[in-house]
């Protein structure tokens, strides 16, 4: 999956202005109400991450529930059918 | 596969961000796969001796600057030894240490989890993923180098610890993106 988040680490510039970190921190994958995958990030991640991940023995139809938060509270959830 | 609920349309915010993905890319999940009912069975068998409490973020971990240190914090004063079942997968050279396209493939039926680590990072944890039984021990994701540096994946399997590291020179630092 492709996320769209600048993934910042933070830093000054040249002109002496700051940059805040602005990264995700946590996104976790849900199938059919069960935690499958839960990740913590730091901005090491690229800018709009790309993660890729084998869920095995999933049915078609069922629901993939993906959520993540950043490091200023901001969230996302995203569902899916298979 | 198809998005089927936008639950909270109240949420400017929200809806902006989801527009932000799905115009990223659409949403593809590339790895999802069917396995057959005997290796699930397996798996299921084996991963009921792990652990797989959901954990908490590694903060002591990320707070690290470098990689001895955030080692000790992630899994305290072991030797982890080198595993030839575990292939970090990099291109030798990246030209831009902003996006570093790294996978981690292993030969474990099941594992608690796999942490990306970059030697040289100013933070040397990059991320760490838990899975649950049903979730195979692979993932890919892009990463950023500051500098020429070791991609250490760490996996945690029901025999334990095991580590593999993969050299990445870089030609333009990945600290400005």
């Amino acid at each position: 999956m492709l996320l769209k988040h600048p993934m910042e680490v933070g830093r000054k510039l040249k002109s002496g202005q700051t940059v805040p970190a602005h990264f995700i921190s946590t996104l976790t994958c849900d199938y059919e109400g069960e935690r499958v995958l839960q990740s913590h990030w730091g901005a090491g991640v690229s800018k709009n991450p790309y993660v890729a991940f084998t869920i095995q023995n999933v049915s078609a139809g069922g629901k993939l529930v993906v959520q993540w938060v950043d490091n200023k509270g901001e969230s996302d959830l995203l569902e899916l059918i298979v | 596969m198809r998005v089927i609920n936008n639950t909270n349309e109240s949420n400017p915010l929200r809806r902006k961000l989801l527009k932000g993905i799905l115009g990223a890319s659409g949403f593809v999940l590339p790895g999802l796969a069917l396995f057959s009912q005997t290796l699930a069975g397996k798996a299921y068998a084996a991963t009921a001796q792990l652990n797989h409490a959901w954990s908490k973020r590694p903060s002591d971990a990320f707070a690290e600057e470098t990689l001895a240190p955030t080692l000790q914090a992630l899994f305290g004063e072991v030797s982890i030894p080198t595993s030839e079942k575990i292939r970090v997968i990099a291109a030798e050279l990246a030209e831009n240490g902003a996006v570093v396209p790294v996978k981690v493939e292993t030969d474990f039926a099941v594992a608690r989890s796999i942490t990306l680590l970059a030697s040289k990072n100013p933070v040397p944890l990059v991320a760490q993923f838990v899975f649950s039984a049903r979730v195979k021990p692979f993932v890919a994701t892009r990463i950023k180098l500051a500098q020429s540096s070791e991609i250490i994946a760490i996996v945690e399997t029901e025999n334990g610890i095991f580590q593999s590291r993969r050299h990445v020179e870089v030609t333009i630092g990945g600290c400005s993106a």
